[in-house]
């Protein structure tokens, strides 16, 4: 959207409260321990989920959220669970899909975590947010797919992927899509430009 | 999707001026993060018509020129093969799960 929009749906354009049910369903929420994920966490709960997962770098951040969400939603605490996952490891993301296969269900999966960084680092032999919020959010959906379609066929559901992301893409001039390799160029540090990640 | 501009700590890295000047900006016009959140719901229960696209808020949006055109559709297809090489070298077979 172009500026003058962005700023009128700031001041004018309120979402309206959410109100479906989610009876019956499980819902793992990335980056839930605090910010947009911990409340949409948070409506999920409130809406009647059976389980929602707050998957989370930290887990004693997400203790304390969990705290939070059953005190205000004063729910069965068997409903929030907390489980690690910390998207600048591979090894942490397989190990949080294979216990997300002994789920009996996925309907919903928020895939909200993100970070913005102006320091170059690299995790996994990549640039940190290239990590992080592109190569990470892949593998963690590919690898649970096949448990959504089984969610779908066995529940006859719609299981839902949501990916956050943002609308300053419209800014970024991305100049490394050039790069013959274009994951191996983000990971050069001398050439990065972290304004423009 | 986007959620528009809420209050959250995915700023957390920020210092100084870049940092003030930011809290100014989002005292004034970010929304709270459970007003924001409300975007991630309204996606998750949007029906098949909303499957591979973008939401901005709480409707369908419009992704960047650069994003709708050829050289945009060009670079996506080239970062999905690199992407994709990445990815099944960190987890052999699991393009298959597509």
């Amino acid at each position: 959207m172009d500026s003058t929009a962005f700023w009128k749906s700031q001041l004018f354009i309120t979402p309206r409260y959410p109100t479906k049910q989610y009876t019956n369903q499980t819902v793992i929420v990335t980056g839930s321990n605090c910010g947009l994920g911990f409340e949409a966490a948070r409506h999920f709960v409130r809406l009647n989920a059976a389980k929602v997962i707050l998957a989370v770098r930290t887990t004693s951040k997400g203790d304390t959220a969990r705290q939070q969400i059953l005190k205000s939603e004063k729910k069965d605490p068997s409903v929030v669970e907390v489980w690690p996952l910390d998207l600048s490891s591979y090894a942490s993301i397989k190990d949080f899909a294979k216990k997300a296969q002994a789920l009996p269900r996925i309907d919903i999966l928020v895939q909200n975590a993100g970070i913005v960084t102006y320091n170059f680092i690299l995790t996994e032999g990549n640039e940190s947010s290239i990590t992080t919020n592109v190569i990470s959010p892949f593998l963690l959906s590919l690898l649970l797919l096949p448990k959504l379609r089984e969610t779908a066929v066995k529940f006859d559901t719609l299981p839902r992927l949501v990916l956050v992301e943002s609308f300053v893409h419209h800014h970024t001039k991305f100049p490394e899509r050039k790069a013959d390799n274009i994951f191996n160029e983000l990971a050069v540090k001398e050439k990065a430009n972290m304004e423009d990640r | 999707m986007d959620p528009g501009w809420c209050y959250s700590e995915v700023m957390r890295e920020w210092s100084g001026l870049k940092l003030a000047m930011f809290k100014i900006f989002r005292a004034i016009f970010a929304r709270s993060t459970e007003v924001g959140s409300r975007t991630i719901l309204a996606n998750a229960e949007a029906g098949e018509e909303s499957h591979g696209q973008y939401y901005d808020n709480c409707s369908l949006g419009r992704l960047s020129g650069f994003v709708l055109s050829d050289e945009g559709a060009a670079t996506q297809k080239k970062v999905w093969v690199q992407l994709a090489e990445i990815l099944e070298k960190i987890e052999p077979g699991i393009l298959g799960n597509i």
